[in-house]
């Protein structure tokens, strides 16, 4: 097995990849919104799975309660992806999403697993793509969380490393943050790796 | 040859292929027993001609069936964040707390070319109910939770109270309220306690009886105001010339007995008692006057003066009254008086 983390050439090939994927998500958010959006990653890193609650509550900053969705996806290319959206930015894309004047929690769950649908479908999609592998998508799931409860919940288990993808969406004058979290064991990433070093 | 209708037929899945517009191509027999109509009512007609969408829900659906298209993958609708898509009445097929099927919707393109779509129902409701159950129950439990703890902490608080009073109660009973001394009750428990505990041990303790000199005269001349500041100074000069382990006790009127432990040789007692006499005769400003207390002590000595508690007291009062005859502000042990 190689180092988990990325070399910078490969580190390069990455974002590239997930430009790509995310200019078509971005064109869909913006028809879905009337708007221009502008999808970008200005971060991406790699970290062991252990890390990952750590890292969750590090991009959350000052957040108390934060959203986070769940998706796995399985077959030959298989994992997990989460996302981490914080009440001002869920609420935000929301409001865009669905012009109205009142949202509830519903309304907000709904729109983030719209939203996050979209990337994970693109992002995952072209992985696969690269990688000719063939994947399944399970039903996402939405939560709220506390941070201050971050022990009290279920740990994931089953894969070694994260990618983290910090993923910035401007639409208008809003610039909505979110984290995106991939999931995956070491053959996986193994597997990523070798084909990324291909390209 | 597999009839792959006979199975799509017979799954628990409402299976609909419609394009963006809209238009039905194909709904399984789960759609069209779901919703009480014939197949043939259903094929070639628009879906807004078989429910009524509130103007979210049909944006959600377009928006949802534009998300399959584009990415070529599934896009997903969620009862737990949404309830539901298509307004199925529960009532067609089963008795529920909510009026709508809940429907967990998985989109999935089926020809591109033609904006075709294959939407896939699975109904959640029963999932939702429980959830909703659970919830409930969660409420109910944070509820009688609250309540719990707000009852604890009210007991809590009755229970602090108590224990003062509890306190009080005893300290008013044990001890005096003048010099917060111990008082007589106080004074017999600490003596029994001391007797039966050198009675086996055959270790010796003194009682001192203590009597101010002249006091009715100060009473009578400054006042009893004065009387008591006089009792409550020579109570704060007996606790300081004795030792923590020693009782203090107000007996009455200007009477204080001290109990004085761990006594080896009859001559310590001399010790003590010319340190008590030295403690009291100390000045004392009071109201600006200089004033000048002496006391007399009688002493016994347990067990050789007397093994209970009359008998120490009345032999130390015995040589109390030898002290006051010999002139006042002197001490005399009681063998010593007899003699």
């Amino acid at each position: 097995m190689t180092t988990p983390y990325f070399n910078p050439q490969q580190e390069d090939i990455l974002k590239e990849l997930i430009n790509v994927s995310f200019g078509l998500s971005a064109s869909l958010i913006g028809d879905m919104l009337d708007n221009h959006a502008k999808l970008h990653i200005p971060d991406i890193s790699n970290i062991a799975i252990h890390n990952l609650d750590d890292k969750i509550i590090e991009v959350l900053e000052e957040g108390y309660e934060f959203y986070l969705t769940k998706q796995r996806f399985l077959g030959s290319f298989n994992g997990e992806v989460l996302f981490v959206f914080n009440s001002y930015s869920a609420r935000a894309f929301c409001d865009l999403l669905l012009k109205q004047e009142m949202s509830d929690e519903g309304d907000i769950k709904s729109s983030i697993l719209e939203l996050t649908n979209i990337i994970t479908s693109a992002c995952i999609g072209k992985f696969c793509e690269i990688i000719h592998g063939e994947t399944i998508f399970k039903v996402p799931s939405i939560e709220k969380r506390e941070i201050s409860e971050m022990d009290k919940y279920d740990k994931i288990e089953g894969y070694d490393n994260v990618i983290v993808i910090k993923t910035a969406l401007d639409i208008e004058k809003e610039n909505i943050l979110g984290h995106m979290f991939i999931l995956l064991n070491n053959e996986m990433l193994d597997h990523l790796k070798h084909t990324i070093d291909k390209i | 040859m597999i009839n792959c209708e006979k199975i799509i037929d017979s799954i628990n899945v409402g299976i609909v292929t419609m394009d963006a517009d809209l238009k039905i191509y194909y709904a399984n027999k789960w759609f069209t027993v779901h919703n009480d109509i014939d197949a043939e009512q259903v094929i070639g007609k628009n879906i807004l001609d078989l429910f009524e969408f509130s103007p979210e829900r049909l944006k959600s659906l377009k928006r949802h069936i534009k998300a399959a298209l584009t990415l070529k993958g599934p896009s997903f609708f969620t009862a737990d964040a949404n309830h539901y898509l298509f307004p199925m009445k529960n009532s067609t097929t089963t008795k529920s707390i909510f009026e709508f099927m809940q429907q967990d919707i998985t989109i999935i393109p089926y020809c591109v070319e033609e904006k075709q779509v294959t939407v896939l129902i699975y109904d959640q409701t029963s999932l939702m109910e429980e959830k909703a159950k659970c919830n409930k129950e969660s409420e109910e439990l944070a509820n009688a939770n609250r309540i719990a703890n707000a009852t604890i902490r009210k007991l809590e608080t009755a229970k602090n109270k108590l224990m003062k009073q509890k306190e009080i109660i005893y300290k008013q009973a044990h001890y005096d309220h003048l010099t917060s001394l111990a008082n007589r009750t106080l004074l017999t428990q600490r003596m029994q306690l001391l007797i039966e505990n050198n009675q086996s041990s055959g270790k010796k303790f003194g009682v001192l009886f203590l009597d101010l000199d002249n006091f009715k005269e100060i009473n009578d001349t400054l006042g009893h105001d004065v009387g008591d500041m006089i009792l409550i100074h020579v109570a704060k000069s007996l606790l300081l010339a004795t030792r923590k382990s020693d009782t203090v006790a107000r007996f009455g009127g200007d009477e204080f007995i001290i109990l004085v432990d761990d006594i080896e040789e009859e001559k310590n007692l001399n010790h003590i008692a010319t340190k008590l006499i030295q403690a009291i005769t100390q000045p004392i400003r009071i109201r600006n006057f200089d004033l000048h207390v002496t006391t007399s002590i009688g002493i016994s000595l347990f067990p050789n003066h007397g093994v209970d508690f009359n008998q120490l007291i009345k032999n130390a009062d015995l040589a109390l009254y030898v002290a006051k005859a010999e002139g006042r502000n002197t001490y005399k042990i009681h063998h010593q008086s007899n003699k």
